[in-house]
């Protein structure tokens, strides 16, 4: 789904296909709900039609897991709203009074406001600021101090005053303060928690796995959930089909392509006889096993739920914020005791007013909002750029990394680019002519990069015997020549002396033509961008692969940052030693292969040519194309600490003027009340004017 | 003066309604997607030429 047609046209799919009685297109999450007529259609001719017309839903497990699990994600809307209505009404009430409304108001009235206010303000202490008290009491039982412990606590402050003043007759409260703190900080909550909705950042093989598996019962296909798949059924897979589970092979021979899940780009020969493990793909002729574990017990599903691949997830504001709270908490102790001690001595009557208006004032709700907006902003703006944070918390493991680990299969490399190197020369245009005919139907990788490398369309010559030979070549007789593609020993069996080398060699009548090797390249700007990170972070790199572009990979890393034939566990391995060492590491990866060392690194980014395509989970997804910029990201997320220095300054100067008056014992509600939106608002005008300019000086 | 007392009520019962007429809506989903319904007021839906074009032309994206 991409622009405007494709919503009307698949939201006038009645019109195209009978029984369908409508259809709704959800454009962020690219979603489309349709309704039919079971008597008229099946689901499989609404699929079959959807792909008529281009748009090939994605059939997977996990989708079909959590089928209507709907997202309610409406409380923190509902608590808004309500805080929102509390709020406004409160204010309303309270501004009689302070523009000295005792004159014009009789005594009767002021207390009737007053109760009113008491009274809206119940349901947004009882409801939409529930989740602070929540938190402060369960940061209380493991006995940390966070953010959202003070703000509970200087909330808990306004609402003792305010109803001891109200029901006691003194004053009219804080009521309006209290509810329109609760209320912005619930929308810096809900700006923290928007992010992107179409991109999924918690996938695992479930959302990688097909829906079903063709089972051979008797010699008839049967398609069956993978889920019901039992060790000793017989399966069939096709070309390109994912295998669902470990099982063993049956064929003769077969080629898997396991690079998402190894890291190798290569596919491997398996024999007969061998154990195939799930989650590489078929590729070339269809092959026939037998299911030796299921599903849930197969190796990678074992390995994606071992522990280490578990990353805990942190729910509070962020690392930062809590290091905050604690100065924070330390400062108010000491004002707020100093303040009880000066007036035990002058003036014990008004302690308790004192040291309560310093807990009120003193809540770092400026900075409790600062630092959601400006990870918000940050968010947007990296998101404007190509690069999706899973949250806008994660700036800031973003902005502590001095390691950053490459994945070189997928991540440096891009399996669409690549060279053919000819050995001996381009073969002349009658021999591409008789290679592009062989070539034709042989779906082997290295069939189709050559494809795209002689680019023929047409194919003039007939062909008569072609033959795939799995785990060799593929030959046949064209305009009466025997012409030959594959491997050395497939060209020339008798002279089996020669080395056994990558190289593809083409045979034409029974003599070596020409060979060539397949070279990945790296993609465009990716050295340029490596070696402008070096000057900023320790660089690794990672490969499932031999060493076969070792050389082009010097130039860029030395050989004591290279590490080959690391298989996942190497890779998570590597990254929990330099974790160890006191690294914060940055992992840059695009398969399964990478999956563990993802959620081990610090800060785990997935690179895709197709932001929607499947990518397992990380905390950010980055757009291949905007593989350039990361240097400029990372700069980025550093100067994100210096403005949420600048916050702290503000919200210091604001905590300064709030406290002259409160350690008075003077702090009138309008005081509050003024002070309270005042500071909230320049905060936010100051993270949001701070992130664009330095997303200026960054060219973001 | 009392008048104000009455005033206040109806004022805070109409703003009551529009915030349960708020939280209904957000119950509905209407806050759930907010790209698609921007788009689809731009479409004609009495148009029925325009349907056989589509169906014959605009395949692809």
């Amino acid at each position: 789904m991409h622009c405007v047609s494709c919503i009307y046209l698949l939201e006038n799919l009645h019109k195209i296909q009978k029984g369908i009685v409508c259809s709704e297109v959800n454009f962020v999450k690219k979603d489309l709900l349709i309704k039919y007529n079971p008597h008229e259609i099946s689901l499989r001719k609404i699929v079959e039609t959807l792909c008529a017309i281009g748009y090939v839903p994605t059939i997977n497990l996990k989708d079909a897991e959590n089928k209507l699990v709907k997202k309610s994600n409406h409380t923190l809307i509902y608590k808004i709203g309500i805080a929102g209505f509390c709020f406004a009404n409160i204010m309303a009430l309270s501004l009689p009074e302070y523009f000295d409304g005792m004159a014009v108001l009789t005594r009767q009235f002021t207390i009737i406001f007053r109760y009113l206010g008491a009274i809206l303000a119940l349901p947004v202490i009882l409801y939409s600021a529930q989740d602070y008290f929540i938190s402060a009491w369960q940061s209380i039982r493991v006995r940390r101090i966070s953010m959202d412990f003070i703000i509970a606590v200087g909330l808990a402050g306004l609402v003792i005053q305010s109803y001891y003043d109200v029901l006691s007759g003194r004053g009219s409260g804080y009521f309006d303060s209290l509810t329109g703190l609760v209320f912005f900080l619930l929308i810096s909550r809900f700006i923290q928690q928007r992010t992107f909705n179409a991109l999924s950042f918690d996938r695992d093989y479930k959302s990688y796995f097909p829906l079903a598996a063709t089972r051979l019962v008797n010699n008839k296909e049967e398609s069956i959930n993978i889920n019901n798949l039992n060790p000793g059924d017989h399966i069939l897979l096709r070309h390109e089909e994912l295998i669902p589970a470990d099982s063993l092979l049956l064929s003769d021979a077969a080629y898997i392509d396991y690079s998402f899940v190894t890291g190798e780009s290569e596919p491997q020969k398996r024999e007969s006889g061998n154990l195939i493990y799930a989650g590489g793909r078929n590729k070339g002729q269809s092959i026939e096993l037998i299911v030796s574990q299921k599903v849930s017990h197969s190796y990678l599903t074992k390995l994606w739920n071992s522990d280490a691949f578990r990353k805990k997830s942190a729910k509070s504001m962020g690392q930062w914020a809590d290091q905050i709270a604690v100065y924070f908490t330390i400062a108010i102790l000491v004002i707020a005791s100093a303040t009880a001690v000066y007036w035990w001595v002058y003036n014990p009557s008004i302690i308790m007013k004192a040291v309560t208006s310093v807990l009120i004032i003193a809540c770092p709700c400026v900075l409790a909002l600062t630092i959601p907006y400006t990870f918000g902003a940050v968010l947007r703006v990296f998101g404007r750029n190509g690069l999706y944070l899973k949250n806008a918390t994660s700036t800031e493991q973003l902005a502590d990394i001095d390691t950053i680990v490459f994945d070189k299969t997928g991540t440096l490399t891009s399996d669409n680019d690549f060279e053919i190197k000819w050995e001996d020369g381009k073969p002349g245009e009658y021999e591409q002519q008789l290679l592009s005919s062989l070539i034709a139907q042989s779906l082997h990788p290295v069939s189709r990069q050559l494809r795209k490398e002689i680019s023929i369309d047409e194919i003039k010559f007939p062909i008569i015997n072609w033959e795939e030979t799995v785990g060799s070549g593929v030959s046949a007789t064209i305009d009466g020549n025997d012409v030959k593609l594959g491997k050395y020993l497939f060209i020339n069996p008798e002279n089996a002396q020669e080395a056994e080398n990558d190289d593809t060699y083409i045979g034409i009548n029974g003599e070596l033509h020409s060979r060539f090797s397949i070279k990945h390249n790296l993609r465009k700007d990716a050295g340029e961008t490596v070696k402008k990170l070096k000057s900023a972070f320790n660089t690794f790199l990672l490969t499932g692969d031999g060493e076969r572009d070792k050389e082009e990979l010097f130039k860029y890393f030395t050989s004591s940052e290279m590490r080959f034939r690391q298989s996942p566990h190497d890779k998570l391995e590597f990254i929990a030693n330099e974790k160890a060492n006191g690294h914060k590491i940055m992992m840059i990866g695009d398969g399964i292969n990478d999956a563990g060392a993802l959620k081990e690194s610090n800060f785990g980014i997935t690179i895709t040519d197709d932001i929607n395509a499947f990518t397992p989970a990380s905390d950010a997804i980055l757009d291949a194309n905007q593989l350039a910029k990361l240097p400029r990201f990372a700069a980025m997320a550093k100067s994100v600490k210096t403005i949420i220095l600048g916050a702290f300054i503000f919200s210091a100067m604001y905590n300064c003027i709030g406290l002259s008056f409160a350690v008075r014992g003077v702090l009138h509600p309008w005081i509050a009340a003024i002070l309270m939106p005042v500071s909230s608002i320049t905060v936010v005008l100051y993270s949001q004017l701070a992130v664009n300019l330095t997303a200026k000086k960054y060219k973001l | 003066m009392e008048i104000i007392l009455a005033l206040i009520c109806i004022s805070v019962v109409i703003a009551g309604t529009f915030l349960v007429a708020f939280l209904l809506s957000v119950k509905n989903g209407q806050y759930d997607d907010l790209e698609t319904p921007a788009i689809r007021m731009l479409f004609d839906n009495n148009e029925k030429t325009e349907i056989e074009k589509e169906k014959n032309g605009n395949t692809g994206n």
